[in-house]
């Protein structure tokens, strides 16, 4: 198990390298640059001389692998720079951008799993029955509703008609309620299904019908090997889901004015934020490297004969 | 006799009373002493404001565009400001003359930081000194030299003719803080300047608190406390006002305006900013004089207005159209007109309902970027051509920096830039409209415009700056080489009882006053 877990981690090294390169490319090749983008930001003249002499002092006109190698030399001794927007540590920016994130994917992910696993299974015993109808059409309608529809409805409904939360939550837990509901709609709406699909599937194996044969009783079968055997697919979708999440989502945080992540990168992508972008970068390939070890390591504990 | 005064005293009492709280009436006599820039004697009440911001930055007022929003906050302020109708006023400053390259700048000796140090004339250069090594936008200051004459004046000398210094020192960049007393590291927290309000508690990202500036040295200020959320989605700034919960902000979007605009509870100010819609041509490819005419009278400002609801107003030049800087006159809305032009020139429809020339049909080529509504308007336009006769292919760029326009890869191009942050034309009429102009992307170049120019360069009268910077605008729609078509508003919403924000002024810099109050 050591070597195992080493061998993924000393992956690390090459995906970072590769990942922030490609992306430091595409940056570099996309139009505008980090100066102008400063300095136009509010939409004002600025002079040719303003530009260069910001693009000197950021380091612009170097040449492109000086610029990239100036950047990993930083990385090398844990310093990411700062920022090309507002000239703070992005480690920083990064780190408080990151608690609310992070605070957002645990809270929706723990009701989404509480929530899709026992519908999912529900969903699958009653098969074709009125609760498994009922229930899809609800995933239906999660599904298709994109998700700055439903927090916007959200808002409107439960903040300005019902008056239960404030719109404005100006950082206080109450302000998590509604983005959680947000992500848990949406989640939930395609792992129900995803459990379901996987349950129905388990249940139509061999094994199945030779327990049933030899009078196993249905709950048992069910909880401990249905379920047991489930869980490998359910532990890989919640996984990337996790990934996912934690890289934010920007619309939801920029409408519930959730200082997360995902705003935090989409700005730093209008602003040619090469520092943040790239730290971005960095921290998301090691979470998602861990994330796929963890459900490695799921796996081999619920079936040693995952190699 | 005992009743006789307790009547007397029971009745002034009440009197106050009535004329007292958020009121702009001159029969309220200040406690504070008079100043020239105060027009209303109001009294504390204390009360707290919420309002929301969808942008959020630092507050070291020196760097980048930081100053825009401390001066916002009611932090800071600058030596002189730009007033509703982009003229230069005195505001911690008194006076300003200019002999040759040197201005000489006499201080209001009321002055004082919200920490009660006093605003002097080292303050004031050191503050001068500080901005021009910070901001790339403040060269010229970089390069200027300062001399201290006495407590309130002061000289400043640049290399070259300066006739803006004065409209330039209202920039926010150049905001005068008590810079020795704040921890160079440490401008979020500890700011300290001469506005209204002081700095109580800054949270990135989140909220800033402020509290009354009991020091202010230009009267009583009305509000007690201020609360500022950062609320970047424009649907749920509109939301948050509904419930109540913030009490004014800027910049709804479209659909919000006609909501707070049916309902009484509300209050919405609209004044032409800053900011111009224009589209310009690639004066290589576009050189039929004919051609651009008929595009531009086949251009209906007043469909462009009814599209985008409330959010910008027509103009004529690229300035408000009710200032002295926007007096000009375009092409007017004739697609007849246009028709006739194309024809007159030698153009004929074909089969498809397009002119054609020379066995060669007229398709113009617009870039745009898909966003601050232009590509909404660019669609709208691209119809308007259409019924002229004139085809067009749509280009679009995701590229808010306008690149897009410097590489020259089209006819016409479309765009919204601030054409002022000081009053004065002259750095985005250069840029945009000289030979040697960085922004002058359709390549345009007029002997006259170009002369004009130069003479605004050294031009220290204000009213024949003007009256050059209304020729330059002149001359370029009579060349047809610019099409100047709307100002985007700034729109403040707020509850009724909301006042005194600077709704009027073009500029968003300018929010929070002594003034500002609830009601």
């Amino acid at each position: 198990m050591f070597s195992f877990i080493s061998k993924r981690l000393l992956q690390l090294i090459p995906i970072i390298l590769g990942v922030t390169f490609m992306t430091f490319t595409l940056l570099y090749l996309a139009p505008g640059d980090p100066a102008q983008s400063r300095l136009l930001a509010q939409g004002t003249v600025v002079s040719d001389e303003a530009l260069e002499s910001t693009r000197e002092s950021m380091g612009l006109n170097e040449p492109f692998l000086v610029q990239y190698w100036n950047w990993l030399k930083g990385l090398l001794t844990s310093d990411f720079g700062t920022s090309y927007h507002d000239d703070q540590p992005v480690m920083i920016k990064l780190q408080r951008a990151a608690i609310p994130t992070i605070q957002l994917t645990f809270f929706s992910m723990l009701i989404t799993l509480l929530i899709s696993v026992p519908l999912g299974i529900l969903m699958a015993i009653k098969q074709n029955k009125w609760i498994d109808n009922f229930i899809r059409l609800l995933t239906f309608i999660g599904t298709s509703i994109p998700n700055f529809m439903i927090s916007l409805l959200l808002i409107y409904v439960v903040c300005l008609k019902l008056k239960l939360l404030p719109v404005v939550t100006s950082g206080t837990y109450k302000g998590l309620i509604l983005p959680v509901i947000t992500l848990v709609i949406m989640q939930s709406s395609k792992f129900i299904r995803q459990v379901r699909a996987e349950i129905l599937e388990q249940m139509d194996k061999e094994y199945v019908l030779s327990a049933r044969v030899r009078g196993v009783k249905e709950s048992t079968l069910l909880f401990k090997n249905v379920l047991h055997n489930s869980m490998i697919t359910i532990i890989t979708i919640f996984g990337l889901s996790v990934g996912t999440l934690l890289a934010g989502t920007a619309v939801i945080e920029t409408i519930f004015s959730w200082p997360g992540l995902g705003k935090l990168v989409i700005d730093s992508i209008s602003y040619r934020d090469y520092p943040v972008i790239q730290g971005f970068v960095v921290i998301m390939a090691t979470v998602y490297v861990l994330i796929n070890l963890f459900t490695d390591i799921c796996y081999k504990i619920l079936d040693p004969r995952v190699g | 006799m005992k009743k006789r005064i307790f009547s007397l005293l029971l009745t002034a009492a009440l009197t106050l009373g009535f004329v007292s709280g958020c009121s702009s009436s001159s029969d309220i006599t200040s406690s504070t002493e008079e100043t020239k820039n105060s027009s209303t004697e109001a009294v504390s009440t204390g009360e707290t404001l919420n309002m929301a911001t969808a942008f959020w930055y630092e507050l070291d007022a020196h760097k980048d565009y930081n100053g825009w929003y401390s001066s916002m906050y009611g932090i800071t302020e600058t030596l002189f400001k730009v007033g509703d109708d982009y003229s230069t006023e005195p505001w911690i400053a008194e006076t300003g003359t200019c002999e040759g390259n040197t201005w000489t700048i006499k201080l209001k000796d009321t002055v004082v930081f919200s920490n009660g140090n006093p605003v002097n004339s080292s303050v004031v250069i050191a503050n001068l000194q500080r901005a021009g090594k910070m901001n790339e936008r403040a060269a010229l200051l970089a390069a200027a030299s300062f001399e201290e004459v006495d407590e309130t004046t002061f000289k400043i000398t640049t290399q070259q003719p300066y006739p803006t210094l004065l409209s330039d020192l209202t920039d926010p960049f150049t905001s005068i803080m008590d810079i020795e007393n704040i921890p160079e590291d440490d401008y979020n927290n500890s700011i300290i300047g001469t506005g209204p309000f002081k700095l109580e508690s800054y949270s990135a990202e989140d909220k800033i608190v402020l509290t009354k500036n009991e020091n202010y040295w230009n009267g009583d200020v009305i509000l007690g406390t201020v609360n500022v959320y950062y609320i970047p989605d424009s649907s749920t700034e509109s939301m948050s006002l509904q419930s109540g919960e913030i009490d004014v902000f800027v910049g709804p979007d479209t659909d919000s305006i006609a909501l707070f605009e049916a309902d009484n509870s509300f209050k919405v100010t609209s004044t032409a900013s800053t900011k111009a819609y224009y589209y310009i041509f690639n004066m290589d490819t576009m050189t039929d004089d004919a051609v651009r005419e008929a595009i531009m009278k086949s251009v209906n400002k007043s469909d462009i207005v009814t599209l985008l609801a409330g959010s910008i107003v027509a103009a004529e030049g690229a300035y408000g159209p009710d200032t002295a800087l926007g007096a000009v006159s375009g092409p007017s809305y004739d697609p007849e007109g246009a028709k006739k032009i194309l024809e007159s020139a030698g153009y004929a429809l074909n089969k498809d309902g397009f002119y054609e020339k020379d066995g060669t049909e007229l398709t113009i080529r617009i870039a745009y970027f898909a966003a601050r509504s232009i590509d909404k308007i660019t669609t709208l336009i691209q119809d308007e051509l259409k019924k002229s006769g004139i085809n067009t292919e749509l280009q679009l760029y995701e590229d808010p920096d306008a690149t897009y326009m410097e590489t020259g890869d089209f006819d016409m191009a479309m765009y919204v830039y601030s054409t002022t942050t000081s009053g004065d034309a002259y750095s985005f009429l250069n840029a945009t409209l000289s030979a040697t102009g960085n922004k002058n992307c359709g390549n345009y170049n007029s002997e006259n415009v170009n002369a004009l120019l130069n003479k605004l360069v050294t031009e220290t009268d204000s009213s024949k700056r003007v009256d050059l910077s209304l020729q330059i605008q002149q001359q370029v729609l009579d060349d047809h080489a610019v099409g100047y078509y709307a100002m985007t508003n700034k729109v403040t919403v707020s509850k009724s009882t909301v006042s005194n924000c600077n709704e009027t002024n073009p500029l968003t810099f300018y929010f929070l006053t002594k003034d500002t109050c609830i009601g």
